[in-house]
């Protein structure tokens, strides 16, 4: 009979090959996706092409390119992160997208597209410094969208290396690429700080990404969008048919959840029996036991070198869901039992059954629990409003053929979204079911659910697809806010104020310098990322949402407003998510906002610039008669 | 110069496409608040009552999810399909403006 053990580690090593083939298969068509719009930019003028593929979008790319890039790492990745650890109460969180098809594209789609083909704008900037006749209101809107989406491509950057990391660590070449490269970085400083897996996944990630990118333009964005897309779409739909099998059913996994109760953190030294042990290592998620035979999972690898009876102090984490504990029981390692247990109970929902089915949530932190009505209201708008002010969207929105493509556009973007968010809860509201003991590491469930679930359905080749969806999302992301920023740099600090009379080969060189450039800097700057993906998404398009909303609201629907309106609005708006997020982590001690009076930042952010873009316009010189003629005239 | 457009702020000085958008716009503020007012509601009264470890469920998920979630979305994109096939009109986006030669 053969050993247990080396049979698992096969078929974990065919169940990764298996994946690493549909997933490299995934990347062949997204570089020959690259080529096919690489050669149309040789057809039409470069940078309008590059930047906006030539504002002749359709509805199919159209409707896929937004919601694939709204659907990023956070949806794929610190979304489900939420969901796994605070239960039910995210369908409220995330309610808001039930109508973000009508409100965000509704929003500004029509006249953004109107205004920004009269202003002959190809960039979000370009417009609002043509709207307003002032390139003061164009460099401010450069600035700002820099630096924000700098911080979106941080944790997009991240996303894509864990999703990459979980998916080929049971590949044997991976790994000894991850030791050579760990043996290499070992000692640098910076980047040695990084873990061997996540450096050489972040690495593979960043090139592919960067080079279709730098090498397709904004069209190879769209198209490798809309695959994205549908991978995402099927993707989710067949993850959550798997789970629901693997639970017994939606009901059956409600009423298990039902009995669940908040885990402990906290610490322990791990000690051995055996007088005179052999060296030992025990990776990070190991499950180990105390005194009582009760189970503990290891936050960390623990290393016992030969000889050595106990290990220092480490983090664990404590199960206290009795049904939890009896189905761990076989996954514990005996060789080491846990002494000196030092854990401490959540902040909120601390051994209540039923909290994981309900508001507020169960919380680490927060003795009021995760999500109250205020926040949830907050958050209905942060969606749809933070969503319509992001510029990644709004220069999608330049960038369709016609109304009718709108029109069908937003039917496709809301059936999306219906197949994308609500079966996202209820499949990482499942996984708490299927993995227990994630919150050790909450941003890795969903590529731990798709290999996980794939194995379990016999269908390892499939969780290659699976984790492609998210994997996909990700770069989708990551590739519109490449263009973005680049465009940002190229067009409108380079093109407007540095050489207007710039060739077309120079500019074309520059974009791809520009796009390259910006990348490599961003996989600089996540070496060392934060624990939440979601608290970099939400601080940046939140910022972002801040800076753009209100000015480019009034920018297309009220004539009377001014280009000092427009710069106070952007710069007051910023300014407000900057200093309510310095608030918060003078608080807190760590990265996160201040919800003054309950209420997110972005909502505060909205009132004041509504005030500021009224009272500058009101009390300075009114606009020139013909920029009104000219944007408000048809 | 258009001769009705020397007043900003008179209804006669805005195009009819301007106009038509702006209709638009406050036809989705209202959906928002519509959805923002059932959802916030719904969920004060039923999302905070603890079920201990006898839930009731509706589809097999917890009832209050249905009613402040499941039912509002499902509602949100019949609505979504009407606005985008019946009251969202046609633009010709490339029509020239009062002052095109301007741009």
């Amino acid at each position: 009979m053969p050993d247990r053990t080396a049979l698992l580690g096969i078929t974990s090593a065919t169940a990764g090959n298996s994946a690493l083939i549909t997933f490299a298969l995934y990347l062949v068509g997204v570089f020959v996706l690259a080529a096919l719009a690489n050669r149309l930019q040789n057809k039409a003028e470069f940078a309008s092409e590059y930047f906006l593929g030539s504002k002749n979008i359709g509805m199919w790319a159209f409707a896929l390119t937004y919601a694939a890039t709204a659907a990023s790492g956070g949806s794929f990745m610190g979304f489900p992160a939420l969901i796994y650890s605070h239960g039910w109460s995210l369908a409220w969180w995330i309610a808001g997208y039930s109508i973000v098809p009508i409100v965000s594209l509704g929003l500004f789609a029509k006249r953004i597209n109107q205004v920004g083909r009269i202003a002959g704008a190809i960039t979000v900037p370009e417009l609002l410094r043509r709207r307003f006749a002032s390139p003061a209101v164009g460099n401010v809107a450069t600035a700002l969208v820099v630096f924000f989406m700098f911080f979106y491509l941080l944790a997009q950057f991240k996303a894509g290396a864990e999703i990459m990391a979980t998916l080929l660590e049971d590949v044997a070449p991976y790994q000894t690429a991850v030791h050579a490269l760990e043996s290499i970085t070992r000692g640098l400083p910076w980047i040695g700080q990084s873990s061997g897996d996540y450096l050489l996944c972040l690495l593979v990630f960043a090139i592919t990404v960067i080079l279709y990118t730098a090498y397709g333009g904004f069209r190879a964005v769209v198209w490798t969008d809309v695959m994205q897309g549908l991978i995402m779409a099927v993707g989710v739909i067949l993850l959550l048919s798997l789970t629901l099998r693997q639970v017994g059913g939606l009901h059956q996994a409600t009423q298990t959840l039902a009995a669940m109760t908040p885990p402990e953190f906290g610490t322990a030294r791990l000690q051995r029996d055996d007088p005179d042990p052999e060296a030992l290592t025990l990776p990070r998620g190991s499950w180990i036991k105390d005194a009582a035979a009760q189970p503990l999972r290891l936050q960390t690898a623990v290393t016992l070198a030969a000889g050595e009876r106990l290990s220092a102090p480490t983090s664990v984490l404590r199960i206290t869901t009795e049904e939890e504990k009896a189905r761990l029981a076989p996954q514990v390692d005996p060789r080491v039992t846990a002494i000196e247990i030092n854990t401490t109970a959540y902040a909120h929902g601390a051994g209540k059954p039923g909290v994981y089915l309900h508001a507020p949530g169960p919380s680490r932190t927060t003795p009021t629990g995760f999500l109250s009505v205020f926040l949830a209201l907050s958050f209905f708008a942060f969606w749809n409003f933070s969503g319509a002010g992001q510029p990644s969207y709004m220069v999608r929105q330049m960038a369709y053929n016609n109304t009718v493509t709108l029109r069908r556009s937003i039917i496709l973007v809301a059936v999306f979204f219906t197949l994308i968010y609500f079966p996202l809860v209820i499949i990482f509201t499942s996984a708490r079911i299927v993995l227990p003991g994630m919150e050790i590491h909450p941003d890795r469930i969903m590529p731990e659910m798709a290999s996980h679930i794939t194995q379990l359905a016999g269908m390892p080749w499939l969780a290659g697809l699976l984790i492609a969806a998210p994997f996909a999302a990700v770069m989708s992301s990551v590739d519109s806010f490449l263009i973005l920023v680049s465009s940002g740099v190229v067009r409108d600090i380079y093109q407007e104020n540095i050489n207007p009379q710039a060739s077309e080969k120079t500019v074309k060189r520059l974009s791809h310098l520009v796009t390259v450039g910006v990348g490599l800097l961003a996989v600089f700057a996540v070496l060392n990322p934060p624990r939440f993906l979601q608290d970099l998404i939400v601080f940046a398009s939140g910022g972002l949402g801040a800076s753009f909303l209100m000015p480019m609201v009034f920018a297309l629907y009220w004539p009377r407003m001014t280009a000092g309106a427009a710069v106070g609005g952007m710069i007051s708006g910023a300014l407000t998510i900057l200093v309510l997020y310095c608030i918060g982590y003078a608080i807190q001690g760590e990265f996160g906002e201040y919800n003054l009076l309950g209420l997110h930042p972005f909502v505060w952010s909205i009132l004041v610039t509504t005030v500021v873009i009224l009272l500058s316009s009101r009390f300075s010189q009114a606009p020139e008669q013909r920029l009104i003629e000219k944007f408000f005239g048809r | 110069m258009h001769p009705a457009m020397s007043d900003p702020h008179s209804r006669e000085s805005l195009g009819a496409s301007f106009r038509q958008s702006k209709r638009e716009l406050l036809l989705m503020l209202g959906t928002w608040l519509v959805f923002a007012l059932w959802i916030t509601a719904s969920g004060s009264l039923l999302a905070f009552r603890d079920p201990g470890e006898n839930p009731a469920t509706l589809f097999g998920m917890p009832s209050w999810v249905v009613y402040t979630v499941g039912l509002p979305w499902l509602i949100a994109d019949v609505w979504i399909i009407f606005f985008a096939l019946r009251l969202m009109k046609d633009t010709d986006l490339d029509a020239p403006s009062p002052d095109a030669h301007d741009a």
